[in-house]
């Protein structure tokens, strides 16, 4: 307990709601003409090693205590954010300056909030006028220095002084709109308390993040301070529009008991699934034949949680994952290109160590609440999963489609960065589920679900058809070479109108349904599942190259076949078409399938 | 043989009466209370409260001006005691006057400037505080005063003034104040004496048998040890005496005559006592009493004048006498 022995000249009672400690030390210091150390000698507080960082930064909860008691204030004066660090450290990356913020007028009339930090308020709410970090006249930083619990300097080093009024010194008011515009403020910090975000160096620049504020405010139920700057502000200064960012949102029960079960039964109608897909083959690609069996396991576990982690962390898989979007397009010889770096070490077991590590740490990159536990970490990872993906699916998108448009095939990956400042995601714990959106900027309005809408030409019963199945075409049963063309547009862009056709080849005694794509100067043929693709500069060259491409295709990788196991690629349920290349013995056998 | 002391052993250390931590309320301190209630309804910027020495002025201050206004305004009337000590700088005095208000920082090193702001926040803070806009700054001793000592006090005053604060500036002096205000006239300080001295209230001493009878009735009635308990300073200290109906408040007859016929010949001053006397000889006898001894013997003329002789009676009514002329100046 502190015994102070005289009071300094303080008005009790004075401190305005959500006054930093730094704005009441300020009216402290001037009032009473405070020098180093003073509070601490009226308190009797011998250690003088208490670092005065602390009280302005920090979250020393003594320091306030302590200031409270010398200036005769009751604890519960002080708000809970009277210091710089009970703002959540994550606002501090991109919503909230660094440096202090304040209202020129507020400071000469004795109040200051670290809620002016908040970079969404641009104005002072009060005297709408810009806040500043920097002082009026020399255009130096605000210095906000404290030495022993006293202000260090009561204005800037050029010489400008604050310009205190005594009597708002004395005892500063705040009016009303102010009260009611922090306090508005403070409910979003509150509710930013909560929140788990990523803060790794795939969010996205600051200024993209402020104008994506009020869009995740909306989505995830927060409210939006009036004083907040509206996102066009933002957006005016951002080098993107919000038409830039694909939203990507999902919640999921806290209270749910079953945790692994429930969370992942959430997923099987997740497109995300995919992802584990695809990186159970790569994992077989990639590991070696014992590793085949892990794979396996972890397919029956359904933990695509796992995998989709290191889908993430590991850039090789990322690649390959990409490159499997990349190959799902039309691509002369697509097959020969796939994985064209691969190469198998013994150290490629490192890919899958995911197993063991699981458990063992959360990523560095993330901010969590204290509340978050195992769960909702996997929870939130596989989500982060989902956006890496589908941003690798805006990459891959835009990426062949230049291919394709300059008719030259860039496979060059960019390895570096390439997530950096692309992907936003927030999420909050509300009574009893997590909320979470997420934001891609992969440049495109794409869904990530391979989604192609074709648009009938003739009959109300193609129409139906139509609907029924996504790639509606009309064909002739009988003749396994007999095209009618349905004028299509796909919805992934690049093929904006454009003739499809469909057929069959044979394949020993396998039936394989091929497409024509109606190019401008030739023919692209590809299989459903898109790993088979050529061209050709008429419609039977095209088919003719794809036949080549099976065939081949087959020889490369349809010779190891462990174990009878079905290996699945592509897009399922949600999305269109299914692959199925089921082993038998030494073949393959293709099973094309339509989900509808 | 030794006399034994005049404490007796079996008093508790602390009682007031041991410790003479106490202060009898006289009919002399409702008058300058009063006059100084007169001086704030009037918002006055001050005024001198003047008597002789030992007449009880400083502990009327000390220990009744604050509760009694406080009773007569019916709020808490902000209010500085300030003992004068000599200052030679501005500084010095506005540390002291810090002090005097029980400014955490008073003793820290800081300019004269500096102080002086932290003098003038802290007036303001006790003026707003008091929920008006006045204080009361009560100097004693200010017959010390210097010339520049009010030159700085007028400073401070005027600087409150823009404030918006009325520093109402209470002198209580010894007699020889009362030249005051026509010297600082004459040399230059008029200002300070327009402003702090205009008005006058005189301090008298006990000027008669009922009054005396009044004071010492406080240690039948008026005080109580320990605090709360109800037990006057007699009652307690003297149970067997009190149970015989002893009371200090017919001791007054006797002491007030041997008091007349004790004054040194010649006196031509206003027949009045000062309280340091009364309260050493009543705490004399009281003390006696308490001890054991028969308060018959105690009361009696000759003990009581041994004691009232003792005490300095003579040497200090001289004095008093001598200050006669500008006490009956400023007579009203």
């Amino acid at each position: 307990m502190l015994h102070v022995v005289k009071p300094l000249t303080w008005y009790k009672g004075s401190v305005l709601p959500y006054a930093s400690l730094w704005s009441t030390l300020l009216r402290a210091t001037w009032l009473n003409d405070l020098r180093k150390g003073d509070i601490y000698k009226l308190a009797q507080v011998e250690d003088k090693n208490i670092n005065d960082i602390e009280a302005r930064s920090g979250g020393s909860a003594e320091i306030v205590t302590l200031v409270a008691d010398v200036l005769g204030e009751n604890r519960s004066s002080f708000s809970s954010f009277c210091l710089k660090s009970q703002i959540p450290d994550w606002l501090y990356l991109d919503h909230a300056s660094a440096r202090p913020r304040c209202c020129p007028q507020c400071i000469r009339l004795g109040y200051h909030t670290w809620l002016m930090s908040i970079r969404l308020v641009v104005e002072c709410p009060i005297h709408h006028v810009e806040l500043r970090s920097s002082c009026e006249r020399c255009g130096g930083d605000l210095k906000m220095g404290l030495a022993g619990l006293a202000v260090r300097s009561l204005g800037c080093r050029c010489g400008s002084k604050w310009g205190a009024i005594p009597y708002s010194m004395r005892q500063p008011t705040l009016a009303q709109e102010g009260i009611n515009a922090w306090s508005e403020v403070a409910q979003w910090v509150h509710q930013a308390e909560k929140m788990h975000v990523n803060f790794g160096e795939s969010r996205p620049d600051s200024t993209e993040q402020l104008a994506l504020t009020e869009r995740w405010c909306s989505d995830l139920g927060i409210p939006y301070p009036a004083c907040f700057e509206k996102s066009d502000y933002f957006w005016h200064s951002a080098k993107s529009s919000i038409e830039h960012w694909t939203p990507y949102t999902a919640n999921t029960s806290i209270k749910t008991k079953n945790v692994v079960g429930k969370c992942y039964e959430e997923f099987e109608s997740s497109p995300q699934l995919s992802v584990y897909k695809a990186m159970s083959r790569h994992l077989r690609k990639q590991a070696k034949e014992n590793l085949d069996q892990r794979v396996v396991e972890a397919c029956q576990t359904k933990d695509p949680i796992s995998l989709s982690r290191d889908f993430y962390q590991k850039t090789p898989v990322r690649d390959a994952f990409l490159e499997m979007l990349w190959t799902r397009r039309i691509e002369t010889h697509a097959y020969l290109w796939r994985w064209p770096r691969r190469e198998v070490k013994d150290d490629n077991k490192y890919h899958v160590s995911i197993f063991e590590n699981f458990f063992k740490k959360k990523p560095q990159n993330f901010a969590y609440t204290e509340l978050v536990n195992y769960r909702h970490d996997t929870w939130l990872q596989y989500h982060y999963s989902a956006l890496v993906c589908l941003l690798a699916w805006g990459e891959a998108i835009h990426q062949v489609e230049k291919s394709m448009d300059e008719n030259w095939a860039d496979w060059t990956i960019k390895n570096i960065y390439w997530k950096e400042g692309r992907i936003a995601w927030y999420s909050i714990e509300k009574s009893d589920e997590l909320l979470f959106v997420g934001y891609t900027k992969n440049m495109k309005k794409t869904s990530f679900s391979f989604d192609i809408k074709l648009q009938p030409v003739a009959s109300e019963l193609n129409f139906k058809s139509l609907y029924k199945n996504t790639y509606a075409v009309e064909m002739d049963e009988e003749d396994d070479i007999y095209f009618k063309s349905v004028k299509a547009v796909r919805g992934l862009g690049g093929f904006l109108k454009e003739t499809i056709f469909e057929s069959f080849f044979y394949y020993e005694n396998y039936k394989i349904k091929c497409f024509l794509f109606d190019r401008v100067f030739n023919f692209a043929a590809t299989t459903p599942d898109g790993i088979l693709q050529s061209w050709g500069y008429d419609k039977e060259s095209a088919l003719e190259a794809i036949r080549d491409a099976a065939l081949i295709f087959c020889k490369n990788y349809g010779c190891v076949a462990p174990s009878g196991v079905r290996y699945s690629i592509g897009f399922e349920p949600s999305n269109v078409y299914t692959l199925n290349l089921l082993a038998e013995g030494n073949f393959f056998r293709f099973n094309s399938r339509l989900v509808t | 043989m030794m006399d034994p002391p005049l404490v007796p052993p079996h008093l508790p250390k602390d009682h007031p009466l041991v410790t003479r931590d106490y202060s009898l309320f006289t009919p002399s301190i409702n008058a300058m209370v009063a006059g100084i209630g007169q001086w704030l309804d009037d918002q006055m910027d001050g005024g001198v409260v003047f008597g002789p020495s030992r007449f009880g002025k400083s502990s009327g201050v000390d220990n009744w001006l604050g509760s009694m206004l406080t009773e007569r305004c019916g709020q808490v009337i902000p209010l500085i005691i300030w003992s004068h000590s000599e200052c030679s700088s501005a500084g010095i005095m506005y540390g002291s006057l810090l002090h005097a208000a029980h400014y955490g920082l008073a003793g820290d090193v800081r300019t004269s400037l500096q102080r002086k702001h932290q003098l003038i926040e802290k007036v303001v803070h006790l003026a707003v505080e008091g929920g008006g806009r006045f204080v009361v700054l009560v100097i004693d001793e200010s017959q010390g005063m210097t010339e520049r000592e009010w030159l700085w006090l007028v400073e401070i005053h005027s600087l409150l003034e823009k404030e918006r604060i009325r520093l109402m500036v209470i002198s209580i002096a010894s007699v020889q104040i009362f030249d005051q205000p026509m010297a600082l006239a004459l040399t230059g300080g008029a200002h300070a004496a327009a402003r702090f001295m205009l008005s006058q209230c005189r301090f008298l001493g006990i000027s008669s048998e009922e009054e005396l009878e009044f004071v010492l009735s406080g240690y039948d009635t008026g005080t109580d040890w320990p605090r709360g308990s109800g037990i006057s300073f007699t009652k307690g200290v003297a149970p067997l005496a009190w149970e015989k109906g002893f009371r200090m408040a017919e001791c007054a007859a006797l002491i007030w005559k041997t008091m007349v016929k004790e004054l040194p010949s010649g006196y031509s001053g206003p027949m009045e006592f000062p309280m340091k006397t009364i309260s050493q000889v009543s705490r004399n006898l009281l003390l006696r009493i308490a001890s054991g001894a028969d308060p018959l013997s105690v009361i009696s003329h000759s003990s009581i004048r041994d004691v009232v002789i003792y005490c300095g009676h003579k040497q200090l009514m001289s004095i008093v006498g001598a200050a006669a002329p500008r006490l009956l100046r400023g007579k009203k």
